[in-house]
């Protein structure tokens, strides 16, 4: 399943960044699905850049400072949404700046 | 007297920990992140202190706070300055092992753990292994015992196969990890193992396989795409965009390097819009070959030196057993095999090969300190003093400040882990008073650990806590009563699905799919229904209030609306309780939306007169039922509901047209009272009955448990997870609609098994003759299953069973066989076109 995830947040990231919308609407149903299945999937992009976040795996580009962020997602962090805990099942993948 | 139990291998570049216990062993998982190896690295940032992959992802960019390889160092006197909060602090080597010690013992969640094996490389000096078991010790390890990497490696594999070890073998132990590479001569026999020689260097790892391949494999294909020659320096030096490229570049290497451990080629695709690149470009198992092989060449020459050192050749080492991540890679075995022609050991996980090896060998060490937990394995935190702890428990922001003091003087530290892994305040020091902000995950729970630690880094006290996201909101505005769309029942009525519980936090925004459960023909004049009520989920529609309705009919619609096609509807309530409604129809690609300002109510007074004559429908059927059970009093009470709606509808019937009196307006809240009053009638019984159909479709399948398979046993597990929330929802149509899963759920479970096949033939035979379509046909197929029977032949009895089944009468057969949704495609009348 995490692949699958995986490779609906590509093509929509490849779609977002043509400026393709005609699709946005069936990419919304699909993440609607996986939230019934029980997954939610996060995209941190624009996220201050904080050390105490452990659901993302970040590569820092440049000198470190307090005013970093997500400006470039790979993977997306995906929970599983459960009644009696929740869990991290990927962490996002991202780059900071 | 107890065993250590506990092994540990501390890493230059990733550590680990595991545990012994009844013969095996288990690698711990980081209660952070889930991960079995922790990167020895520590990061000292504003007085907090993160040991692992945070602390590893800084390490480029904030170099003067994050200390990593220190492991290099152990026993010198290099000493690292570090700011922790207090001032300019100088730690050692030792000191920084000691962390990720620390980190690992807090794998270990619900048991003490004051002793450990901790492996050190073959070559360590007795300076180096003294520095090391004194980072145990500063860990608050009370036992320290020292066992060699290759040695550890080597019980692991030793443990986990059947080896025959009763003449003395030499072993080569290829060590090839992340950041170093060590190769150990192993003599092994029944007794014992030891390392004779070993080689190594502290500069050869994975991360140089990392960097070839976008050196070799990458940047020659991007020089010809930008036509900057000078790209690997400029990569290199990371200045500015180039340095965002580097790291996008490793990761693109990375899955690269993954896709060809199992393919021959794949497609690598660059998409860095920073720098307006975009191309694929294939590379092949061949081509990353090339980029290994001077890597694997270099170890290889540590091989020889180390054979030649000691007079061997490859033909007397009985196996080579690998460790180390950077092993994976299928170049490396299948290079090494050729060259030695002997055994390549890669039977259990390389990556954690010393960890295991290292539990196992405590396994087998009697503990020799005296600890007073002993008496009790299970750890307890005592609590020493009081703590007290302020947050709030339901909130709408996406971080939550949780704050505590101790009520007498303490000095140590303090630490927030949320439970899901997606948040760690890593350790932080502490006097007295602290606060925090935590990060939420949106609209769930989110589970907390707070732990106050003693200056060792023990933890002293834990507390678990809550904090509800975006689910209740005692300062925010509160929805007062479920909001739920009508929706057509398989019974005939209708029924409200809840969008929105009651309680939930405005605003509120969610989409919908539902399907239509009627075929609307462009410019006909059928419509289709939505309408959105404010009341209770589970009552009837009519007895609530509609808050926004809107017909889509033939009229409107560009194009037919086809039974069974998907609806998309966005239903949002803001603050100020305005509702939006919009439609989406995604066959005719078709959008509708609405405003509706709950301040003015919007009714239809045809809608109202189908209302009255559903619950007119359920009156008679009570009134006939408590007569029949000579419930007079209750059927009475039915009569004056009845002759009540019966008054309101007429007067609708008069004011059909009448927009401009407020006389609907009078009869709809009329209608809603009379309905309500209806629906508390009948719904405690039927909720009641619904109950009690769930509670007999889960003991079928409990009874039957042993026949289900390990996919269905998953989800009746999953129904059963969520069932305190339906069944105390006073919804039949909610609880119902869980029984009819589980009931799908039985059927498959009864009719997998083909043998049952001769109870439903049976039953079959006994039903009566003009229940049948073809009565002569079906005897004939009485007696072929009757021999099929004989013959034991199920499947033959099970394709015969089919046919009687679709013989029959189709009223009969939903009459008798409605719970079996497979076999009877049951649908009531439509009301409101969706469902």
């Amino acid at each position: 399943m995490l692949n699958i995830i995986n490779q609906v947040f590509e093509i929509e990231q490849k779609l977002k960044a043509r400026g393709e919308s005609s699709v946005d609407r069936n990419l919304k149903r699909i993440y609607h699905e996986l939230d019934e299945l029980g997954y939610k999937v996060i995209d941190p992009i624009d996220r201050p850049y904080k050390e105490t976040d452990t659901d993302i795996e970040a590569s820092v580009a440049g000198n470190f400072n307090d005013n970093m962020k997500v400006s470039r997602v790979l993977k997306p962090i995906i929970y599983r949404i459960a009644d009696s805990r929740n869990e991290l099942l990927q962490k996002g993948i991202v780059l900071v700046e | 007297m107890s065993n250590i139990n506990f092994g540990i291998d501390l890493g230059t570049t990733n550590s680990g920990i595991g545990k012994y216990e009844n013969g095996r062993v288990q690698v711990l998982k980081n209660p952070i992140g889930f991960r079995e190896t922790l990167p020895s690295v520590v990061s000292f940032r504003k007085g907090r202190i993160i040991v692992g992959d945070k602390a590893r992802e800084q390490y480029l960019s904030n170099a003067g706070n994050v200390f990593s390889a220190f492991k290099r160092k152990m026993g010198l006197n290099d000493r690292f300055l570090v700011n922790n909060g207090d001032g300019i602090a100088e730690l050692s080597p030792e000191d920084l092992s000691a962390n990720v010690l620390k980190e690992l013992r807090n794998y270990v969640q619900d048991e003490s753990i004051d002793a450990a094996v901790i492996t050190i490389p073959a070559s360590f000096d007795t300076i180096q292994s003294n520095a090391t078991k004194n980072a145990g010790y500063q860990a608050g390890f009370k036992e320290v015992i020292l066992l060699q990497e290759p040695v550890a490696a080597c019980v692991a594999y030793a443990n986990l196969s059947n080896l025959d070890l009763d003449a003395e073998k030499n072993w080569l132990v290829y060590d090839f990890g992340g950041g170093t590479f060590d190769v150990a001569l192993v003599r092994i026999n029944s007794r014992e193992l030891k390392v004779t020689d070993n080689k190594g260097n502290n500069f050869l790892g994975g991360v140089d396989i990392d960097y070839a391949f976008i050196e070799k494999l990458l940047v020659p294909r991007l020089v010809a795409e930008l036509g900057e020659d000078d790209l690997w320096q400029k990569l290199i030096r990371k200045e500015g965009v180039y340095s965002k490229l580097w790291y996008y570049l490793n990761y693109v290497a990375e899955e690269a390097k993954k896709q060809l451990s199992v393919a021959e080629k794949t497609w690598v695709e660059i998409d860095f819009p920073d720098m307006d690149l975009f191309f694929e470009t294939e590379i092949s198992q061949a081509d990353f070959n090339e980029v290994v092989a001077p890597k694997y060449r270099e170890s290889e020459s540590f091989i020889l030196e180390l054979l030649k050192d000691n007079h061997l050749s490859f033909a007397d080492i009985e196996r080579i057993i690998l460790v180390g991540g950077t092993t994976y890679i299928p170049y490396i075995r299948e290079a090494l095999k050729e060259t030695s022609g002997t055994i390549i050991d890669s039977s259990i996980d390389p990556s954690t090969a010393v960890i295991s090896g290292a539990a196992f060998y405590a396994g087998s060490c009697p503990k020799t300190v005296v600890e007073e937990t002993d008496k009790s394995t299970k750890y307890e935190v005592v609590s020493v003093f009081d703590v007290k702890v302020s947050f709030e428990a339901h909130t709408n922001d996406l971080e939550e400040l949780i704050a505590f003091k101790t009520l007498s003087p303490f000095k140590g530290f303090y630490r927030i882990s949320r439970l899901d892994g997606g948040y760690d305040s890593g350790l932080n020091a502490f006097e007295n008073t602290a606060s925090e902000f935590v990060a939420l995950l949106p609209k769930c729970s989110n589970g907390f650990s707070l732990q106050i630690l003693n200056e060792a880094q023990t933890a002293v006290f834990n507390q678990q806590l809550s904090i509800s996201q975006g689910l209740y909101n005692v300062s925010g505005q509160l929805l007062p009563e479920d909001i739920c769309i009508e929706l057509d029942s398989r019974e005939g009525g209708t029924y409200l699905d809840v969008v929105f519980k009651r309680n939930s936090i405005l605003p509120l925004s969610k989409t919908i799919y539902k399907t239509f459960s009627k075929t609307i023909a462009k410019n006909s004049e059928d419509f289709v229904i939505i309408n959105v009520v404010e009341g209770k989920g589970g009552t009837m529609p009519g007895s609530n209030l509609s808050i926004g309705f809107i017909e889509i009919s033939g009229a409107v619609i560009q194009d037919d609306l086809i039974q069974g096609t998907d609806i998309e509807i966005k239903i949002a309530i803001d603050e100020s309780r305005a509702l939006v409604v919009e439609v989406y129809i995604p066959s005719a690609d078709q959008e509708l939306k609405k405003v509706f300002n709950i301040s003015k109510r919007e009714v239809n007074a045809l809608k109202m007169i189908r209302e009255i004559e559903d619950a007119e429908q359920v009156i008679s059927k009570e009134i006939r039922d408590s007569d029949a059970e000579e419930a007079y009093e209750l059927s009475g009470e039915f009569k004056l509901i009845e002759l009540q709606l019966q008054g309101i509808k007429s007067d609708l019937q008069r004011i059909v047209d009448d927009n401009a009196t407020e006389e609907k307006y009078r009869l709809d809240e009329q209608k809603r009272n009379l309905l309500k009053k209806l629906d508390e009638l009948t719904r405690g019984r039927d909720v009641y009955m619904a109950l009690n159909k769930y509670e007999e479709a889960k003991d079928y399948f409990l009874t039957h448990k042993d026949q289900a398979t390990p996919n269905q046993q998953q989800r009746f597990q999953k129904i059963i997870a969520t069932e305190k929330e339906f069944l105390q929802s006073n919804d039949k149509h909610l609880i119902g609609r869980f029984t009819k899963e589980l009931s799908a759920l039985n059927n498959e479970v009864f009719f997998q098994n083909d043998e049952n096949y001769i109870l439903i033939f049976l039953q079959f035979k006994m039903v009566e003759p003009e229940n049948y379509n073809d009565y002569p046909k079906v005897q004939k197929l009485f007696d072929q299953g009757e021999k099929a029977m004989e013959n034991r032949d199920y499947r033959q009895l099970k394709h015969i069973v089919n046919i009687i089944y679709s013989s029959m009468k189709e009223d009969y057969r939903k009459r008798t066989y409605s719970e079996t949704p497979e076999l009877n495609n049951r649908r009531g009348t439509s009301r409101t076109g969706l469902k």
